[in-house]
């Protein structure tokens, strides 16, 4: 039985398990105690050996701090409340005593006073903030929140929960329907009357589960998404949808042109609000992609500079930007950035080209590209996501705390020296760039850099 | 060897006054200090509860309640250098919470097997309230105890997120009897840190 728990576990552990295995793995467990306990006992020396090896303290202490950001800023304590909710759920949220002292000395009719006041303000409260639905208002094709948080009406769901699909929500984590596994970092999502899920803004990740018996229908704005049972990745903003398949195939119609296309595995499409579906499959090998002269970036013994080139005519036939950016050493004091993001690309193995422009007119500074790995991670507004799972809005300021490994770069705009080119730093940093994977010493001579371009999007013949 | 049974008497995070003395500025609403205390602390917390939780996900997300929880509650805390434990308190019963509320949601098609582990894991946090086991220290010694190579093994798989094939190519032997070292090394590590603690007590 050992060869077989074993093997259980590796697949456990890696997620690979389907269905019917778990079912399978279930029942052996449910009718052996001992072999329960062997698995959990696995289960968590691997969770331990997990946080063993985990060097993202700044991570995780920046998703605490956004959570105590978020809950001081726009609704008062908000997340705290929603966490608290959480923990005991009948627990009407209460302001914390200032001190025990002064509670004590409160006269009667201070405290009948503060009661009146207190129901009138709750009642206030849940007139502006319904409750979120319990389990007992849904029905059937009700949506759980596995991990995560989910913003409903503005109020704060932490996993798990059970959301409404009929009433739209903000997803930053991970969701499961009967039918179909949500993922985002930051998408607003409901079902319409007619059944079909709507992605009204940002990215997510759908698995659907094949049921040839039910369509699954997942719209934009200026798409239609016939799934036939298949995992792919829809965005959307106000210039239009992007659709990438993982596995499977999909039908995807531009609702402006009522073009479809049929995509398989690797195949990516965009339909824009005024345009055909423009459809495009970029190689997987880094190697293939056509390196052009360029000064992107360079750094001397504390200098970096971020280059100027004409992105919008190179955009016309290609992608430009180093693929990473990894600095050696803690930066201290940190770096200090403000940029306006003018495109964020993704594709395949993620490619995020961000426009920086200068915090006081503007000016364009220069394009940072990188490649979305996990231990990249970003932080605009409070709240901490991988970078390869941000959603940045274009055209709008933002600032942004980059984490790469155990390295932080916060942006805003104190502790550099902005010039029209760049940035000055006070400490040398190591940048991987280029599709080869260059790296710069990290003082010296100015050293320019490669950038690679990206081969133009095909568009295939029509069928 | 460096990290050995010694290394269990070496300074908890709330054994001195730095921690306390950050509380105390946290509790002046410095949150600058929190933060601190949340580096500080966290590692160990995370391990408490990953001995504990079903999953990165129920890790992550308790660890992060019960700092919260802490910063609303901080007042309520007194300054006698058991932070640590305290917090480990507020997450030993949020997870208590969590499994209640992960029951009620079940039914979903495919839930058994966590529900299995679940309601093992549920059990055995009602059984035991020891705050002081699962310590980083303990780990590290028993991760020593099964050798350079084992320990490679160990945490480029669950450390790294290496998956078995590419621990296969890297060892040089099948996926499956990658998996069947992984179960044995996994199992040493765990008999080791029951000795220990048999010891301890």
């Amino acid at each position: 039985m050992s060869d077989t728990t074993a093997a259980w576990c590796a697949d456990l552990f890696e997620g690979r398990m389907d269905p019917a295995q778990r079912e399978e793995v279930a029942t052996c467990l449910a009718a052996d105690s001992a072999l329960r306990a062997e698995v959990v006992d696995h289960l968590v020396v691997a969770q331990q050996l997990q946080i063993l090896g985990s060097e993202d303290a700044q991570r995780f202490s920046a998703g605490v701090l956004a959570h105590l950001s978020a809950g001081r800023t726009s609704s008062r304590h908000r997340v705290l409340r929603a966490v608290r909710a959480r923990i005991h759920p009948r627990e009407q949220p209460v302001r914390r005593p200032r001190s025990s002292r002064r509670r004590r000395s409160a006269s009667p009719a201070w405290l009948v006073l503060i009661g009146v006041m207190f129901v009138l303000g709750l009642t206030a409260l849940m007139v502006a903030n319904p409750s979120p639905p319990t389990t007992s208002e849904l029905h059937s094709g009700s949506l759980q929140l596995l991990a995560g948080t989910a913003e409903v009406d503005g109020r704060m769901l932490t996993a798990p929960a059970v959301l409404d699909p009929q009433r739209p929500f903000r997803l930053a984590g991970r969701a499961v329907s009967e039918r179909a596994d949500l993922s985002a970092a930051a998408a607003t999502i409901h079902r319409d009357a007619g059944g079909v899920w709507r992605l009204d803004a940002g990215r997510v990740e759908v698995a659907v589960r094949p049921m040839p018996s039910v369509d699954f229908t997942l719209a934009t704005a200026h798409a239609e998404v016939r799934v036939l049972g298949t995992r792919f990745t829809l965005d959307t903003d106000a210039d239009g949808s992007g659709l990438t398949v993982h596995e499977g195939r999909v039908g995807f119609r531009a609702l402006a042109s009522g073009d479809e296309w049929i995509l398989g595995a690797g195949e990516s499409a965009r339909a824009r609000a005024w345009s055909l579906i423009e459809t495009f499959t970029a190689p997987s090998d880094p190697q293939q992609w056509h390196v052009v002269h360029g000064e992107w970036l360079q750094i001397s013994g504390g200098r970096l500079v971020l280059g100027r080139f004409a992105p919008r005519a190179a955009l016309a036939d290609g992608w430009y930007g180093p693929t990473g950016l990894r600095l050696q050493r803690p930066l201290v004091p940190p770096l200090h950035l403000e940029f306006t993001v003018e495109h964020l690309i993704d594709h395949e193995d993620v490619l995020f080209a961000l426009r920086l422009l200068g915090a006081g007119d503007g000016e364009e500074i220069g394009w940072i590209g990188l490649r979305g790995q996990q231990h990249l991670h970003c932080a605009p507004k409070g709240h901490s996501e991988p970078l390869d799972r941000l959603e940045l809005p274009p055209r709008q300021l933002w600032q942004v705390e980059l984490t790469a490994d155990r390295i932080r770069i916060v942006i805003d705009g104190q502790e550099v020296l902005h010039g029209p080119h760049g940035f000055v730093l006070d400490r040398p940093l190591q940048l991987e760039v280029g599709a080869n994977g260059k790296t710069t010493a990290p003082a010296g001579p100015w050293i320019a850099f490669d950038d690679f371009r990206l081969a133009a999007p095909v568009v295939p013949a029509r069928p | 060897m460096d990290d050995g049974p010694s290394m269990r008497r070496e300074r908890r995070p709330e054994a001195g006054g730095g921690i306390d003395d950050l509380i105390r500025a946290a509790q002046q609403g410095d949150l600058l200090a929190f933060e601190q205390v949340v580096l500080t602390c966290q590692r160990e917390l995370r391990l408490f509860v990953a001995a504990r939780a079903n999953g990165a996900d129920q890790v992550e997300e308790i660890c992060q309640a019960a700092f919260v929880v802490a910063w609303e509650r901080l007042n309520d805390y007194q300054l006698r250098g058991t932070f640590v434990s305290w917090l480990k308190g507020i997450a030993h019963n949020r997870l208590r919470e969590d499994f209640r509320e992960r029951r009620r949601h079940t039914g979903l098609p495919g839930d058994e097997l966590d529900q299995i582990l679940d309601d093992e894991l549920a059990e055995r946090l009602e059984a035991s309230r020891d705050f002081e086991r699962d310590r980083l220290t303990l780990l590290k010694h028993c991760l020593d105890g099964v050798g350079e190579r084992g320990r490679q093994l160990l945490l480029r798989h669950h450390a790294q997120g290496l998956p078995l094939t590419v621990l296969a190519q890297q060892f040089k032997r099948t996926r499956a009897a990658i998996g069947k070292a992984l179960f044995t090394l996994r199992r040493s590590v765990k008999e080791c840190m029951d000795r220990e603690r048999e010891v301890q007590a």
